[in-house]
């Protein structure tokens, strides 16, 4: 190896290391200085016999950290001997329960929906199957909502009051910060750009998230970056260009990288696009090309892989991840008609469509998508749970979510049984899929306002969290903690 | 901003640990991040050397060493905190399958990715991970490694080169 090829591996490491570090801000750090006089102040005479390079101290932790924390219930487990862990996501939970689980992390039959201050949420048991979300009063005339973060077990907690035409668009993976979006002002044929806020849910406080100036007031997408949130990744259509545009921000909105042009970005103009979708360790985003999609580096915006579209297909766009390194697509077939699910193993190995939706469907717009067809899919222990577009059906008695049993197989419908109280439901959407459960908005068809409930697909009984048959009033909008989102 | 007013004073303070806080604290929890590769721990490890610096002040004879002190402080907690980690992940390797454990895709996409660099330092021992990050990220020079890691010169000059040449093996087999 030369001299040149070893300046070459110096810079990239020194690049490498520079980007990692750098991703940390002063605001991403908790500890202050009063904390280290404290801890000092409060030990006083009989400080811990260390040396200054801290080679023995004591246990104290200032912070638990998931790391710390597994490993002081390792330890414990280590005591005790042959006691089963089980439901790690909740290890800060003091005295775990058998199952792992507490009453507000699984859907329970028998505990009523309830509502309860905001300081007194779980965070040790906040994660998958809880979610964010707006709602308000059936009554017409009122012009607030509440933004809730609602447990599996339908426990609401107060976040803040904000106004209707507020939704939620992405939650932190710990509950702790929401993004939403709120209708920009303007004139049906003169609108602004969306607004967006952030929220601090432990204190109900809100800052709002200042985009650029040439936003367009449509497709605009907001999300935040992975795995930690610290920062967001935006995606918008320039006024000027009327072409997309994706940037990073910081969480105050300053912008921290437009990412050059990426060849062949599809304009975010579909239906049912999410958006540049992170990958889990957030170190990459997929984006829909005419071509198929592309993986984006997330430091640079490099084109990491190019996926092409599956033979007789005209587009694809991201949707989730599955686990496994399995990024679910949806692409939409020849003319535009019908879109089914495929996946695509993110090492480029082949694509394999996972539903077959026969049957024409009205022709979509050009780069606007398929208007009927699968658009979005979770794995579960009975199939794969499959939405459908038009979510809303022609009628009552067109469902719009079915259940594939297997790869290329076609979907049969899927009707929830519900309680009597909350009749016939349309609309249904599937947010997430934790275990059995599934977690489901839906409206009914003879009654007002929409509901968002947890789902047992194996005993096929429904579980209201929020909205009729919970607290009344309509949910309005919602985001569910999925790890595949 | 630290809250002043909670400022506690060693009686024989040379060392302003606070202002060397203010200074020094982001830059050091970066340095511990490339190390452990998680912000909460690695906050959690500069709060300990600053800790461990505030009580032991006393004891330090050139208060223009603290800085050094401090690195050195971090790179012990972080290796110590990774040593913690391997100790329960052997062991909850070999207890339980955690039901709940971090989706299987991460490796394989980490693997794959433009950050692969990151992630191969990551894969290094202990000793040259230290070394590079020292090296690369903190801009020590060997002398100063040296003294950081309490190892020679030559020590720091052939485990670079070593680290530098697995780092090469570890970024093919990504490939």
């Amino acid at each position: 190896m030369n001299n040149d090829d070893n300046e070459i591996r110096e810079q990239r490491l020194r690049r490498a290391l520079h980007a990692r570090a750098e991703e940390v801000t002063a605001r991403d750090l908790t500890h202050t200085w009063g904390d280290v006089a404290r801890e000092v102040a409060r030990s006083g005479e009989d400080a811990e016999p260390t040396d200054i390079f801290g080679r023995t101290r004591g246990s104290r932790r200032l912070r638990t950290s998931p790391v710390a924390t597994l490993a002081a219930l390792a330890a414990a487990v280590l005591v005790v001997g042959g006691v089963a862990v089980a439901g790690l996501r909740h290890v800060d939970t003091p005295a775990p329960p058998p199952a792992g689980r507490t009453v507000e992390s699984t859907p329970v039959a028998g505990v009523a929906p309830t509502e309860r201050p905001r300081a007194e949420i779980p965070w040790a048991t906040v994660g998958q199957g809880w979610t964010a979300a707006t709602w308000a009063a059936t009554d017409p005339a009122a012009t607030a909502a509440t933004l809730y973060l609602v447990s599996p077990s339908g426990v609401r907690y107060a976040v803040a009051q904000v106004s209707r035409s507020t939704t939620v668009v992405d939650v932190l993976p710990d509950g702790r910060r929401i993004l939403t979006s709120a209708r920009g002002a303007g004139t049906a044929t003169a609108p602004l750009p969306p607004s967006i806020s952030e929220w601090d849910v432990p204190t109900g406080t809100s800052h709002p998230v200042p985009l650029a100036s040439d936003v367009a007031p449509v497709s605009t997408s907001v999300r935040y970056t992975k795995p930690a949130g610290m920062a967001l990744l935006v995606e918008y259509v320039e006024v000027a260009t009327q072409r997309p545009v994706i940037e990073r921000r910081a969480l105050d909105g300053t912008l921290q990288l437009r990412y050059a042009a990426i060849p062949g970005l599809r304009a975010p103009l579909s239906v049912d696009r999410v958006g540049p979708l992170g990958t889990p360790d957030g170190l990459d985003f997929v984006v829909p090309t005419v071509s198929g999609m592309a993986l984006i580096g997330n430091a640079q915006g490099t084109l990491v892989r190019s996926y092409p579209l599956p033979q007789g297909t005209v587009t694809c766009s991201p949707v989730s991840w599955w686990s496994g390194g399995i990024l679910l697509a949806r692409c939409d077939g020849a003319g535009g008609t019908t879109s089914d699910l495929w996946t695509f193993p993110v090492s480029g190995a082949p694509a394999e469509r996972r539903s077959h939706l026969a049957g024409a469907g009205s022709a979509g717009s050009a780069g606007s998508g398929a208007e009927t067809g699968a658009a979005a899919g979770w794995p579960t222990p009975v199939g794969v749970l499959v939405l459908q577009r038009p979510v809303d059906g022609l009628d009552c008695t067109t469902a719009a979510v079915s259940l594939s049993a297997g790869p290329d197989s076609t979907p049969t419908p899927f009707t929830p049984a519900l309680p009597a109280a909350l009749g016939t439901a349309t609309g249904v959407v599937p947010l997430a899929v934790e275990g059995r459960f599934a977690f489901l908005t839906l409206r009914g068809c003879d009654r007002p306002g929409a509901s968002l409930l947890a789902y047992d697909l194996v005993a096929h009984a429904a579980y209201p969290l929020l909205g009729p048959g919970a607290n009344a009033g309509s949910v309005l909008s919602s985001v569910t903690l999925d790890a595949g989102r | 901003m630290p809250d002043r007013s909670e400022s506690v004073r060693h009686p024989d303070a040379r060392i302003d640990v606070e202002t060397l806080y203010a200074a020094h604290r982001l830059a050091l929890v970066r340095l511990a991040v490339l190390l452990v590769d998680d912000v909460a721990i690695a906050e959690d490890v500069v709060q300990d050397a600053f800790i461990a610096l505030h009580r032991g002040q006393s004891r330090i004879k050139d208060p223009g060493a603290a800085l050094g002190y401090l690195r050195v402080s971090v790179v012990n907690g972080a290796r110590s905190t990774l040593r913690r980690r391997r100790t329960v992940r052997s062991f909850l390797s070999r207890a339980i399958a955690p039901p709940d454990a971090a989706p299987a895709d991460r490796d394989l996409m980490r693997r794959e990715t433009g950050s692969a660099v990151f992630r191969a330092v990551q894969a290094l021992p202990d000793r040259q991970r230290e070394v590079l990050v020292l090296r690369y990220w903190s801009d020590l020079s060997q002398r100063q490694i040296a003294e950081a890691l309490g190892i020679s010169e030559g020590t720091v000059k052939s485990t670079a080169s070593r680290a530098l040449d697995k780092l090469e093996k570890i970024l093919e087999e990504y490939r």
